[in-house]
């Protein structure tokens, strides 16, 4: 372990890559001429009320504590009612499904339960026999 | 306009949404970025023809979608987003354009860094490079990242989308590979 860090540490990170002369100062004066000859982006200036910053204050007025919870609280309100309607309606329809799945259980066999009885009764004719008549 | 001037993110949003200043935004931004993301790109295709295709395609696909930066995140991190996904699909449809051949990228890349004027690494600097085109493209990308640019991993996983903790694993076992394949030859 230690020779191979050894080899990463000797070779070092050096970038043995080089660029032609006047590269990146060419490449922008190309970009800067492509970019003229192509349109302004379709919706560019629409967007600019829309600008993502910091809820402004309204003016000669600071906003409160309570002013700046109010939006929290009503996410918290509307995220409360959601819960407490969708465990009401789903409630009805997990006890429905828990009932079935119990009675399922009572009836269903299981292939190592068939086995088992098979042993139980020596002949699958017998088994039939025995558990119709139950 | 210099590079400190492009960390306020809704600043940038701006300037980039206003019809009057939105090209010399944009311009300034490719003069700051632009040798960042290049070596980005040259490390992993090596030929600097190709790096300078993909470098392009990254700044005219920024430039169309323009209006997608919503000042979120940093735009050098949106910038390199651009640029690895430009990168690894000129990687994938190379890989399909010779599908079948018996060459494959890491044999082109022995046979080109022998031939290349602008490679001036040693041996062991041509070794290492050829070590690392035998990783898996964004195994390869971890390891450039971390290795050569020492970027943190908070700061990849927001340009891969890849947690941080799968970051450190990817690169710890690339380090292996590489260092194993060195010492293989040696």
């Amino acid at each position: 372990m230690k020779k191979e860090n050894n080899i990463l540490e000797q070779i070092g990170k050096k970038n043995p890559y080089k660029v032609p002369e006047n590269y990146f100062e060419d490449f922008a004066n190309n970009m800067d001429k492509l970019i003229d000859s192509m349109p302004l982006p379709e919706g560019i200036g629409e967007n600019l009320e829309e600008t993502p910053v910091a809820e402004t204050k309204p003016a000669g007025k600071s906003l409160s504590l309570v002013d700046k919870l109010k939006p929290l609280m009503r996410v918290a309100a509307v995220v409360a009612i959601l819960s407490g309607t969708s465990y009401l309606a789903v409630q009805p329809i997990i006890e429905q499904a828990k009932n079935e799945q119990m009675m399922m259980a009572e009836i269903e066999f299981t292939e190592e339960d068939y086995q088992y009885l098979l042993d139980d009764y020596e002949t699958e004719d017998m088994y039939y026999i025995l558990t119709d008549n139950q | 306009m210099n590079k400190n001037d492009f960390k306020d993110n809704q600043e940038v949003f701006r300037l980039l949404n206003d019809p009057a200043t939105c090209k010399s935004t944009f311009s300034n931004i490719v003069r700051t970025f632009q040798q960042r993301l290049y070596w980005h790109i040259r490390k992993m295709v090596s030929v600097h023809d190709d790096a300078n295709d993909i470098l392009q395609n990254t700044f005219i696909k920024a430039w169309k979608n323009i209006l997608k930066y919503r000042g979120d995140a940093n735009i050098l991190t949106w910038l390199y987003r651009i640029a690895t996904n430009e990168t690894l699909d000129y990687l994938n449809s190379s890989y399909s354009k010779h599908a079948g051949e018996s060459v494959d990228f890491e044999t082109n890349l022995s046979s080109h860094l022998n031939n290349d004027p602008l490679f001036e690494g040693d041996e062991l600097e041509k070794l290492l490079q050829k070590a690392i085109a035998s990783l898996p493209d964004k195994q390869r990308l971890v390891f450039n990242m971390r290795y050569f640019d020492e970027m943190p991993y908070a700061e990849m996983s927001e340009i891969l989308g890849t947690s941080e903790s799968a970051l450190k694993t990817s690169y710890h076992l690339a380090v292996k590979k590489v260092e194993k394949y060195i010492l293989s030859i040696r």
